[in-house]
């Protein structure tokens, strides 16, 4: 017997999941982070400010 | 020039998406077998299992294709039919085009189940253990994505549940079957 309701439902769910997958592979959602805190324009920009004294 | 990433992109989309599609499929067939939630119909869950099988199949279809058109690993249409025919690492490789292979079998099996006898096709069936296992250990061996945590996390997620499920089968009490009438 042909169960419309459940391949409808996993026809949706793996069309889903194939494009969640491609999107994560791609993208790396959650390395972006790691890699984006190691960079050295963000090292310098979160470099503490220098104090400038005067010498003279 | 960077080369266009998008059949390697896909090809690995796709592996994910038929090893997924195949663990639902085997729990789906557990499910069918061991009965733990009684308000399923169990023609609407063989169904669905079989319908997860064929789309694991296309997910596998594409999957290869996209690797044959992608440059990354050179793979050959022989390296896709014959396993151990891949330069790029031969064993893993070979359990995947091997798993694939055996999954076609068992799908094709559904059709000729009142030709090859419900005894052969049962025994056939066993077959789908070693697919899961032949392409786990192709997606851990061969899967460039494998050391990424949420990747590691699906095969893990997967081993478990059919893992569960198998158990469930084994220990709970046997269904009872509708009892013959002497004619």
């Amino acid at each position: 017997m042909t169960s419309h309701h459940g391949r409808l439902y996993a026809l949706a769910a793996s069309i889903l999941l194939f494009f969640v997958a491609w999107a994560v592979v791609a993208a790396h959602p959650w390395a972006a982070p790691a890699a984006a805190s190691s960079g050295s324009s963000v090292r310098v920009v979160t470099l503490p400010p220098l104090v400038i004294t005067r010498t003279s | 020039m960077r080369a266009d990433p998008t059949f390697w992109l896909i090809a690995r989309a796709s592996g994910l998406t038929a090893y997924v599609l195949l663990t639902a499929s085997v729990l789906a067939g557990l499910v069918l077998k061991s009965r733990p939630f009684r308000g399923l119909r169990p023609a609407a869950v063989a169904d669905t299992h079989r319908f997860l099988a064929l789309l694991g199949l296309g997910a596998i279809a594409l999957h290869g294709a996209t690797l044959l058109l992608d440059g990354t690993v050179h793979l050959t249409p022989v390296a896709l039919i014959a396993p151990g025919a891949s330069p790029y690492r031969r064993l893993p490789v070979g359990l995947g085009v091997l798993a694939a292979e055996l999954m076609v079998l068992v799908y094709v099996s559904f059709a000729l189940r009142r030709a090859i006898g419900t005894r052969n096709w049962r025994r056939l069936h066993w077959a789908t253990y070693a697919i899961f296992a032949a392409a786990t250990a192709h997606g851990l061996a061969a899967g460039t994505d494998t050391p990424q945590p949420w990747a590691f996390a699906i095969y893990l997620g997967a081993i478990g549940s059919v893992a569960a499920a198998a158990a469930w089968r084994s220990f709970a009490p046997p269904l009872t079957q509708p009892r013959r009438t002497a004619r």
